[in-house]
């Protein structure tokens, strides 16, 4: 019986999920979420046009490229054995769903780029790409909450999940937008930037807060305890609530006030921030998953 | 078509583990890989103590959550019920594990046999049916039920508190036993698992 203790697996009990648990797997979906967020915004909204295709468009496709790279390089042991089988499940698999998104938006938006810069006169045909690619780039930003959803984790399985995903990736984007702002990258007002990420950041803590009040009872206490007095809760409390959402919501609300004056320092800290924010989120949220008890 | 399932009596179970033995010969699965286990769980204080056995190997679900989220069809089920890995197709993503409900799928990381880095002639012989880096799960010991054998588990429990048979015809003893008294565990995860188990009495020790 000792053995069994020592192995630590051999119980009944609510079991920690521990696969998607790295640090490089929250890395990863940061910059997927992130960067596809970023490129959402230039082409729907319009905000990278002012200067046809700018460091904002490059360093979206570059966060999804370096993301889909991590996930490539650390997750796979049989890496030619995915290429080769990836999409024959795509009936089912969020995975298979995911990866085809990627590709779509690697693809894509590669070829919109090359033919806006080196082919003028294909305006439509590029437009139509950047479209087609931004809306890879909504399915790459949920597929991984699509995924957790169909895992055995009750903490998981909401259909808040997908809805929070877009909400941070959306803080993650309009963070990076900031900063790029700051360079005059990006053809947009401030104030509405930052309107905007206050109204996600309150919605991102929201949603989080009607989430963990909505957990299955199997597992809540476990999942509560486990982020406010557990191994998570630097990353919880410390890193999403107070680094991640309060400060930064509190520095949107005082900028406005001072918008008559130098932000830079403030816009600065507001936009690493909410980043930071939205980094934290992922490394607790992929760490939080547990499986109910058997018995 | 039959589609296999099992009846475990959790009454009997004595938490030997001669199933996971049985299963580990039968199979050669290197250290740290258990397809058939004993889980427990420990209740109360003393005096008033009770200890329960649950034997779990893979479930053989009829909606196997594995089978979904697998992005390269490694897994798939049976027209028998049986949920088989296609180790050639495995890729490593480990989605499954997360998936199942009940830890059923085991990830095989090469590091040697029981003795070291130095594998012994039987663990030579028996590791080369598994591939590193995949996931190693129990197949109702397809190969012996081909050949009209129970599993090695079923064979082994010194206490026979393992039913194994075909839950579709209505004659066999586990059919008549999940009629009867038999359940699922974890019902609500909708995996609608072909291993049913006996609580008649609580399953307390």
């Amino acid at each position: 019986m000792t053995a069994n203790k020592s192995a630590g697996t051999f119980v009944i009990q609510p079991r920690p999920v521990d696969i998607w648990g790295e640090l490089w797997h929250a890395m990863a979906f940061t910059f997927t979420g992130t960067g596809s967020a970023l490129y959402t915004y230039l082409v729907f909204l319009g905000v990278g046009e002012a200067r046809g295709y700018t460091i904002a468009e490059f360093l979206a496709i570059g966060l999804v490229f370096l993301g889909a790279l991590i996930i490539f390089a650390l997750e796979l042991t049989y890496r030619s054995v995915f290429l080769r089988y990836f999409f024959v499940n795509i009936g089912q698999s969020w995975i298979s769903r995911g990866v085809v998104a990627l590709f779509i938006f690697g693809i894509l938006s590669v070829v919109s780029v090359l033919l806006g810069n080196f082919n003028p006169g294909t305006e439509t045909l590029t437009r139509t790409l950047t479209i087609i690619a931004a809306l890879a780039a909504l399915v790459v930003i949920v597929y991984p909450s699509l995924l957790l959803s169909t895992t055995s984790v009750p903490f998981w399985r909401s259909r808040l999940l997908p809805l929070e995903f877009l909400v941070s990736s959306g803080i993650g984007g309009l963070a990076i937008i900031v900063l790029l702002q700051g360079l005059r990258d990006v053809a947009i007002s401030l104030d509405y930037v930052l309107i905007a990420l206050g109204f996600l950041l309150a919605a991102n803590l929201l949603l989080y807060l009607i989430h963990l009040t909505r957990i299955p009872i199997g597992t809540k206490r476990q999942t509560i305890e486990l982020l406010t007095r557990g191994e998570l809760r630097s990353w919880f409390l410390m890193g999403f609530v107070v680094l991640g959402i309060g400060i930064p919501l509190a520095l949107v609300i005082v900028s406005y006030f001072l918008r008559e004056l130098d932000r830079s320092a403030l816009v600065l800290a507001i936009s690493l921030l909410a980043l930071i924010g939205v980094f934290s989120q992922r490394c607790w949220l992929l760490r939080a998953g547990i499986k109910p008890a058997l018995l | 078509m039959a589609r296999y399932g099992m009846v475990i009596d959790t009454n009997r179970c004595v938490g030997c583990d001669a199933c996971t033995l049985a299963c580990k010969v039968q199979n050669g699965t290197p250290p740290g890989v258990l397809l058939a286990r004993v889980l427990e769980k420990e209740e109360g204080k003393y005096p008033n103590v009770k200890r329960t056995y649950l034997p779990v190997l893979c479930f053989h679900c009829q909606d196997p959550a594995c089978v979904e989220v697998c992005p390269s069809k490694a897994l798939s089920k049976r027209p028998d019920g049986i949920v088989v890995v296609d180790k050639d197709r495995c890729c490593g993503v480990k989605a499954c594990m997360a998936a199942c409900p009940y830890d059923a799928l085991h990830f095989y990381e090469n590091h040697g046999g029981y003795f070291g880095e130095t594998l012994t002639p039987i663990e030579e012989y028996y590791y080369r049916r598994h591939r590193p880096g995949t996931v190693l799960k129990c197949d109702f010991c397809s190969e012996r039920v081909a050949q009209g054998m129970v599993p090695a588990c079923v064979e082994a429990c010194p206490v026979s508190c393992r039913y194994f048979g075909d839950l579709e015809d209505p004659k066999s003893h586990v059919s008549q036993l999940v009629k009867k008294e038999a359940r699922q565990v974890l019902p609500e995860a909708g995996t609608n698992p072909s291993v049913f188990y006996l609580f008649t009495s609580g399953g307390d020790r």
